[in-house]
C-alpha cells in the first residue's frame, strides 16, 4: 500500500471512488510545495487545480506533469521578462504556468490582449486568466477556452488540453460562446498514476518520524484511557 | 431600548493575544447553541429507525433528524473493543464506536457500504453522501459504573457523573470533504448547514443521544429483570466528551477570514450589550442567575493540569468577586453593563473578564443571536493578492498589524524555538523544537509574526507588490495574510505561534469555545479534553427548552 492518507484510503468495499474537492486541493498544495514551490505559490497552484476540477477539467493530471517537468528547475527565469508588455517570454525560454499566472493575476491588468511564447502546461494558466478578467478567451494549438462570469466553454482536440507545452498561447477578448459548456462538478476523479505522482511529491513535505517526535510532537501527557 | 452612546469594539491588539483567546468561554454565539436554537425553533423531528445492537454491545443504529426541508442520519457502529486497544490519540486504530452523518436517510446498501468503511475511520472511504466521520471511546470508569448501577435498578452516583461528565469521548469529528465526505461548499447554501460546523455539531448531538440509549441497552442486557433507565435530570448531566490535539490549532491560522468572522461577531455582540442604555428588571435578573450558574460551573470544573488548575483558581476567585460586586452594584443605573465591563478590566483576571463577555450576552438574545448569521464566510472572497498595492503601503500594514513581531529579536532562539510540521507517519500537524531536531526543512507556514518580520526586512524599495513578489515568491503567503488583515481586523492572532513559551492549548481552547465546549481539561500543553452538550436537552426535550438556557449548570433549587 502506498504511503500517505489519500493513497492509503482504498475503499474496503463499495467501488466508484471519487474525491472531494477539498481533498484534491489539499493534495495539490502539498504536492506543489513538495515539488519546490514556495508555500504562497503552492497555495496558488492548489487553488488553480481546485478551480479546474470544479469544472471537471484534469487539473491534477496537469499539475503532476508540470511538477515532473519543473522538478529541481529554478523557476525564477521562467517568469515573463517584461510583464507590462503585451508579449510575454521567459529568460529560460519556458514560461512556468503557475508563476506566470500569478503575475497576471497580481497585476490586475484590465486589458486582455496578451501573447505568451512557449507556455508550459497551459491548462494550469487558465484559472489565473479567468480570475483576472471576467470575460476573455484563451487559446493554444487545438484548444479554445472562453468564459463569461462563471460560465466556461471549450472546444478542444483530444490530448491538446493536457499539452505540456504551448508554443504560442494567446489571451484575447471574448467574442461568442462556442463549444461545450461546463457544469459545476462537486467530485473529482483521480487516475491511479496521477494520485501516485502527486502523493510522491506531497510526501516530500512530511518530516521523517522519530520515536522522540512521535511522543513529544503530538503532545503525550496525562493518560488518556480512563 | 436605546443604544447610545455606542461603545467601540475591543481592539485586535487586546483581543487577539493567545493568553486571552485561551481564556474564552462558550456563549450564545457558540455553534452548539446555534444548532439547538434551530432544532428547537424549526421543530425538528427525531427518530431511531434502527437499533440493532446485541448484548455484547456490537451492532449498528440509525438516528434520523428531520428538518423542514431535509433529513440527516447518524449511522452508528458499536464495537467490542479490547481494553488494550482503547486510546484517544489520533494514532489509535480501533474504537468503541464509530459514526458518520449521512445526508438523508440511508438505504440498506448504504449501510453495507458504510459498515465496510466507517469502522476503519482514516483508513476507510466515505462518499459525497456523507457529511462527517467520527469515533468515540468509553470513559471506562464511568461507563462500567453506570451500567452496573442501572442494571441493579439504581441511578449512578451524581458526584462521579459530574467528575467525568460523559460516558464517551469523541476523538475526532471530521467534516468538510475529509476522507471523501461532501465538501462544505456543496452544502453551505442550505440554511441549516450555512453556519460554521453545524453538521459536525449535529453529529455530536446525535452521538450523545445514541450513547445514552446504548448504556441503558447494555444495562438491560445485563439484567433485564432489574434494570432501570436514567432519570431525565440525571441524563442531562451527561455531555459527550472530546479529546482534541494539535491538529485543530493550525486551522485558526489557515482560515483568517473565518477567524475574523467569529471574533468580529463576538466583539460586536459585546459592544452591543455594553452600549445598552438601561437594563430592564428581567434582564438584570437573567444576568444575575447566569452569573451564579457560571460560578457553579467554575467550581464544578475539574482538571489535573497545573496550568489549568491555576486558571481555574483565577476563575473561581473572579466569580466570587463578581457575585460579591453584584450584591452592591446598581444595575438599574445608565449603561450598567459598560460599567460592569470596566470594573472587570481592573478587578478580574483574563479568565473572569472573558467569562463576563459570555455572561453579558445571556440576557440579550434578541440583540446578539442574529450575529450568528455573520459567522460563516468564504475564504476565497479575500484571497487574491492585490499586486498593484505599493510596497510602501504594505510596509504600513505590516507595522500596523504585525508591529509586535517587528519588535522581536528574531536572531534569538526563544522566539523561533518551535516548528510546525507534518509527520510522515500519521500526517497530522505536530510541533517540534527547531534547535533540537532537523525539522526546519519541513516547516509549515504557521508563523505569521516571524514571516511578517522577514518580509518587512526584505521590502527595500518602493514598487508594486507584484514586482516585488516576482523576485521574492517566498514572501507570497505572508503578503496575502497582510492584505487580508488590513481589511479584517481580527483575522490574525497577534502573538508568536512559534515561541518557546507558546501554549497550543490556547489555540485549541479558543476554537473549542466557539464550538460551545465547556470543562476544558488540558492533558498536556498540546491536547485537551472537553465536554460538549452537557446539560443540553435531548431531542425529545427540545420543545420544552426553547429558551436556549441549558449551557450553564442549573442552580441546585432549579435542578429538579
Amino acid at each position: 500500500m502506498r504511503q500517505g492518507r489519500l493513497g492509503a484510503s482504498t475503499p474496503a468495499r463499495g467501488g466508484g471512488v471519487t474525491w472531494s474537492l477539498g481533498e484534491v486541493e489539499a493534495l495539490a498544495r502539498k504536492a506543489a510545495r513538495g515539488g519546490g514551490l514556495t508555500w504562497g505559490m503552492a497555495d496558488e497552484a492548489a487553488k488553480a487545480v481546485l478551480w479546474l476540477v470544479s469544472f471537471g477539467l484534469p487539473g491534477p493530471d496537469a499539475l503532476a506533469g508540470y511538477l515532473q517537468d519543473f522538478d529541481e528547475v529554478d523557476r525564477s527565469s521562467s517568469l515573463p521578462t517584461d510583464p507590462l508588455s503585451d508579449t510575454w517570454r521567459a529568460a529560460s525560454g519556458q514560461l512556468c504556468p503557475i508563476a506566470t499566472g500569478t503575475v497576471l493575476s497580481d497585476l490586475q491588468r484590465s486589458d486582455v490582449s496578451l501573447t505568451l511564447h512557449s507556455l508550459s502546461w497551459p491548462l494550469l494558466f487558465l484559472p489565473f486568466a479567468a480570475w483576472s478578467t471576467n470575460t476573455a478567451r484563451l487559446e493554444w494549438q487545438g484548444v479554445t477556452f472562453q468564459w463569461f462570469d462563471a460560465s466556461l466553454c471549450v472546444s478542444a482536440e483530444n490530448q491538446a488540453l493536457l499539452s505540456n507545452h504551448a508554443r504560442l498561447a494567446s489571451l484575447s477578448p471574448n467574442t461568442q460562446d462556442t463549444g461545450k459548456h461546463f457544469k459545476r462538478a462537486w467530485r473529482a476523479d483521480l487516475s491511479e498514476a496521477t494520485l501516485q505522482d502527486l502523493t510522491h511529491f506531497a510526501a516530500r513535505t512530511y518530516a521523517p518520524e522519530t520515536d522522540a517526535s512521535k511522543l513529544s510532537g503530538a503532545g503525550a501527557g496525562l493518560k488518556d484511557e480512563d | 431600548m436605546s443604544e447610545t452612546p455606542r461603545i467601540d469594539l475591543r481592539s485586535p491588539e487586546m483581543v487577539m493575544k493567545l493568553a486571552r483567546m485561551g481564556s474564552f468561554h462558550q456563549s450564545r454565539l457558540s455553534f452548539m447553541r446555534q444548532l439547538l436554537r434551530r432544532l428547537s425553533s424549526e421543530n425538528w423531528r427525531f427518530e431511531t429507525s434502527v437499533f440493532d445492537i446485541d448484548a455484547r454491545g456490537v451492532g449498528h443504529a440509525v438516528y434520523t433528524a428531520h428538518g423542514p426541508e431535509r433529513s440527516y442520519s447518524l449511522v452508528a457502529f458499536a464495537h467490542d473493543l479490547p481494553p488494550e486497544m482503547r486510546s484517544d490519540r489520533v494514532i489509535a486504530t480501533a474504537w468503541d464506536t464509530t459514526f458518520t452523518l449521512f445526508d438523508g436517510v440511508p438505504e440498506q446498501s448504504d449501510i453495507h457500504r458504510l459498515h465496510a468503511n466507517v469502522p476503519l475511520q482514516e483508513e476507510g472511504r466515505i462518499s459525497g453522501q456523507e457529511l462527517t466521520l467520527s469515533r468515540a471511546n468509553r470513559s471506562v470508569r464511568l461507563w462500567d459504573h453506570v451500567v452496573s448501577r442501572l442494571a441493579s435498578g439504581q441511578q449512578p452516583d451524581a458526584e462521579l457523573v459530574d467528575q467525568v461528565g460523559y460516558l464517551m469521548r469523541t476523538t475526532a469529528v471530521y467534516g468538510s470533504g475529509k476522507f471523501g465526505a461532501a465538501d462544505r461548499e456543496a452544502i453551505a447554501d442550505r440554511d441549516e448547514c450555512h453556519g460554521p460546523f453545524q453538521v459536525e455539531m449535529l453529529t455530536v448531538y446525535l452521538i450523545r443521544t445514541f450513547v445514552m440509549d446504548l448504556v441503558e441497552h447494555m444495562a438491560r442486557a445485563l439484567a433485564p429483570e432489574t434494570a432501570v433507565k436514567l432519570d431525565p435530570a440525571m441524563r442531562r448531566r451527561f455531555g459527550i466528551g472530546n479529546s482534541t490535539g494539535l491538529g485543530m490549532a493550525p486551522f485558526l491560522v489557515t482560515h483568517p477570514a473565518l477567524l475574523n468572522a467569529w471574533i468580529s461577531a463576538r466583539e460586536e455582540a459585546l459592544a452591543r450589550v455594553r452600549s445598552v442604555a438601561q437594563a430592564s428588571e428581567a434582564e438584570i435578573t437573567h444576568f444575575r442567575q447566569a452569573a451564579a450558574r457560571a460560578r457553579l460551573h467554575a467550581y464544578g470544573w475539574h482538571s489535573e493540569h497545573p496550568i489549568q488548575i491555576e486558571k481555574l483558581n483565577d476563575l473561581r476567585v473572579d466569580m466570587d468577586r463578581l457575585l460579591a460586586h453584584l450584591e452592591t452594584v446598581d444595575l438599574t443605573a445608565p449603561q450598567p453593563w459598560e460599567a460592569l465591563h470596566l470594573w472587570a478590566e481592573t478587578q478580574l483576571t483574563v479568565e473572569g473578564q472573558e467569562m463576563l463577555v459570555s455572561l453579558l450576552m445571556e440576557p440579550y438574545g434578541p440583540l446578539v443571536d442574529e450575529l450568528a448569521h455573520c459567522m460563516a464566510t468564504d475564504e476565497a472572497m479575500c484571497w487574491r493578492i492585490d499586486g498593484t498595492m505599493t510596497t510602501t503601503a504594505l510596509r504600513g500594514i505590516l507595522e500596523d498589524v504585525y508591529g509586535w513581531a517587528l519588535d522581536l529579536d528574531w536572531e534569538a532562539q526563544a522566539p523561533q524555538a518551535r516548528v510546525w510540521y507534518v509527520s510522515e507517519n500519521k500526517l497530522e500537524p505536530r510541533l517540534g523544537e527547531r534547535f533540537e531536531e532537523p525539522l526546519s526543512d519541513y516547516e509549515q507556514p504557521l508563523s505569521p509574526g516571524r514571516d511578517a518580520a522577514r518580509l518587512y526586512r526584505d521590502l527595500d524599495e518602493d514598487e508594486p507588490l507584484a514586482a516585488f513578489l516576482m523576485r521574492h515568491p517566498e514572501h507570497r503567503h505572508i503578503a496575502r495574510r497582510a492584505q487580508i488583515s488590513a481589511r479584517m481586523s481580527y483575522a490574525e492572532i497577534r502573538d508568536n505561534t512559534i515561541d518557546a513559551a507558546m501554549l497550543p492549548i490556547d489555540m485549541l481552547r479558543m476554537k473549542l469555545s466557539f464550538f460551545g465546549a465547556s470543562e476544558f481539561d488540558p492533558r498536556s500543553d498540546r491536547w485537551v479534553r472537553i465536554t460538549m452538550f452537557q446539560h443540553a436537552p435531548f431531542p425529545d426535550e427540545l420543545s420544552a427548552c426553547a429558551k436556549d438556557d441549558w449551557a450553564l449548570p442549573p442552580l441546585p433549587e432549579a435542578a429538579e
